[in-house]
């Protein structure tokens, strides 16, 4: 058996798994932006879960979706830190 | 809390869990025969499986405090044997009667083979003809929906009281058709690979107070039966009061079963303050 197949015979049942908890996430969205549309098209993360959806659907030369993934949820962390991170910023001199 | 926990295969798990149940307030189990995970070679073999799932598990729950009942059938794996499955067939008629068994069941399809057709319809017809419940079985995973729609004719060429099946392991794309066609339906749940809690409480919402009963794998498999409760936790978080929880994880399998007369759990009220 070839290395490709092993892996896929491996990983097929939780990959299959783990798009249908994406899906069904999804779904609870969409429910959810019916009842309050507004707010849920103007945050952030939503926004950042489209993206992410849009990185993992992409061709990707290099095996690196978990890493490229991290770095742009960074950007999260980004807004919620950097507000803190200035105030604190120590004063020289 | 009270819970019935409809789908439960005591003969593959130890004690602890029936310890836990009765801490977690499940006050009764119902065990389905099925595949024991190797195809088995004689008749005999059944029937001492049948014997030990109604008469000696009741008295392994009740040492906890929980009722243990059962139904028998040839499952839909082992069905492929022909010969074999007819055997097990000549061999039920006399386990009906017993106090705890509730019926036929899990019968039906696991590939959708013609083998399984067959001792599916014969299945069907034994329970007409003794008056018994039935639990389906549908496929796992790509077999899924076409096996349920195979299901859904079969019942429907034979007239079986839809009020009177439940088809199990339904998933989003099969439920409205079960629910649908009057019958009724359960979601199991997994703790890998299959339905997940989650996605379990987005059908309860979306089906709302339909025929739908909640069931955890707890098999020999990757399972355990405290995603029953994982569900009932994650109902809370969503809004569920003790009311609605009560509804569906007790009144409606004691709906169903209470159909035999020998499941005497009966629905519960909560009285009001």
């Amino acid at each position: 058996m070839t290395r490709l197949r092993e892996t896929i015979d491996r990983e097929w049942l939780q990959g299959r798994f783990l798009v249908l908890e994406l899906a069904a996430l999804l779904d609870r969205l969409d429910v959810a932006a019916a009842k309050n549309e507004s707010a849920v098209r103007t945050d952030r993360r939503i926004e950042l879960l489209h993206r992410a959806l849009a990185e993992l659907a992409a061709p990707s030369a290099t095996p690196n979706r978990a890493e490229r993934l991290l770095e742009l949820y960074s950007e999260l962390a980004d807004v919620h830190y950097s507000a803190p991170l200035s105030r604190h910023r120590p004063h020289h001199g | 809390m009270y819970i019935i926990q409809p789908h439960y295969h005591a003969i593959a798990r130890t004690t602890d869990d029936y310890e836990r149940m009765a801490q977690a307030g499940v006050v009764a189990v119902v065990e389905p025969a099925f595949w024991a995970g190797f195809d088995r070679r004689h008749p005999g073999t059944f029937v001492d499986y049948f014997r030990q799932i109604s008469e000696f598990e009741p008295t392994r729950a009740a040492q906890y405090g929980i009722r243990h009942f059962c139904w028998v059938a040839m499952n839909p794996k082992e069905s492929e044997n022909l010969a074999l499955s007819r055997q097990v067939l000549e061999a039920l008629p006399e386990f009906l009667p017993k106090p705890t068994v509730l019926g036929i069941g899990e019968i039906g399809f696991n590939q959708n083979t013609a083998n399984e057709a067959v001792i599916f319809r014969a299945q069907l017809e034994l329970a007409m003809q003794h008056r018994q419940l039935v639990l389906i079985h549908t496929p796992h995973l790509h077999d899924k929906l076409r096996g349920t729609r195979l299901t859904l004719d079969l019942l429907r060429e034979l007239k079986f009281p839809p009020e009177r099946v439940w088809i199990d392991h339904v998933e989003e794309h099969t439920v409205r058709m079960v629910l649908d066609a009057g019958y009724w339906a359960g979601l199991t749940l997994y703790p890998l690979t299959k339905m997940s809690t989650p996605r379990a409480v987005d059908i309860l919402q979306r089906f709302g107070n339909a025929k739908l009963m909640v069931n955890s794998s707890a098999d020999w498999g990757p399972s355990t039966p405290f995603t029953l409760l994982d569900c009932v936790l994650e109902c809370r978080r969503r809004g569920y009061g003790e009311a609605e929880l009560l509804e569906i994880f007790h009144n409606r399998p004691a709906r169903f079963l209470g159909q035999n007369p020998k499941f005497s759990i009966r629905p519960l009220e909560i009285s009001p303050a």
